[in-house]
């Protein structure tokens, strides 16, 4: 299964938009694109998903703010799943 | 110092941080006078083995220098959230000192110390129902060796929320629901 994100909620700031979500990982990934569904991300928040807390963590891998918000690559330790929070326009 | 907005009542500041030339840490600027909570995000190419922390007490922290503390040469995004001062409401080990509604949800910041779920959901279920997103971020002088992890699939009940942490550590929270 590959690096799959979704949205989950989403609604208005004063001047921005703020998206959550959830991103999993199959057993062999190690990350890939989240779509938060908009032109312009400023912000890139993650969580782990788990029973127990983990021993590497997650990285955004681009230069904020960019054109990146339907495609916000990240890395994740292979297989770790979780939650992002995206803000942007 | 990248942008400014407004969530509810909160006053909201973001930008980068690097901790070049083998630098680990230093003090972050969040353009406000005060400040109730900062979430940090590691940028990188590569999944990192320490977690960066904040080593600071909140809330009504100064928010001109905010210290951080990370591996050497580490980059990332920092939140600020700060401007509405409330009368801080504790249970047990978890305090919430900001409570807010924007986008269709409720929100809450607060900290977690040495805590257990069962007082995180104490506290959670005075303001929603229903917790739909959570992002925990690390307090400490040095940084930590394992990740907070949350162990449920959200949108989950405010009275079932459990979640992994290192013991005897602090935590900062942010909570959305409904």
């Amino acid at each position: 299964m590959a690096f799959v994100s979704s949205i989950s909620g989403q609604g208005p700031t004063s001047t921005r938009r703020i998206v959550f979500g959830t991103f999993t990982n199959g057993a062999a990934d190690a990350g890939g694109d989240i779509d938060g569904g908009l032109a312009k991300c400023e912000v890139l928040l993650m969580q782990y998903h788990k029973s127990a807390v983990v021993a590497t963590g997650n990285v955004v891998n681009e230069v904020l703010p960019a054109a990146v918000g339907t495609g916000a690559t990240v890395v994740n330790p292979t297989g770790e799943d979780g939650m992002f929070i995206m803000l942007g326009f | 110092m990248k942008g400014r907005d407004i969530w509810g009542a909160w006053n909201v500041t973001w930008g980068t941080y690097v901790s070049a030339g083998g630098g680990t840490g230093g003090n972050i600027d969040t353009a406000q006078g005060n400040v109730n909570a900062v979430f940090l995000q590691e940028k990188g190419s590569a999944a990192i083995t320490d977690m960066s922390v904040v080593d600071e007490t909140f809330p009504d922290l100064d928010g001109s220098a905010v210290t951080i503390v990370t591996i050497a040469n580490q980059a990332g995004t920092w939140v600020a959230i700060g401007g509405q001062k409330i009368e801080a409401i504790t249970i047990d080990e978890i305090t919430v000192f900001g409570v807010t509604v924007f986008a269709g949800k409720k929100w809450v910041i607060g900290t977690i110390t040495d805590g257990g779920d069962g007082a995180v959901e104490a506290v959670l279920t005075r303001f929603m129902n229903t917790v739909e997103v959570m992002k925990i971020q690390p307090l400490d002088s040095a940084v930590l060796a394992d990740s907070p992890a949350i162990d449920e699939t959200f949108p989950e009940s405010a009275a079932g929320i459990t979640l992994a942490l290192t013991a005897s550590k602090s935590y900062l929270f942010l909570a959305g629901g409904v």
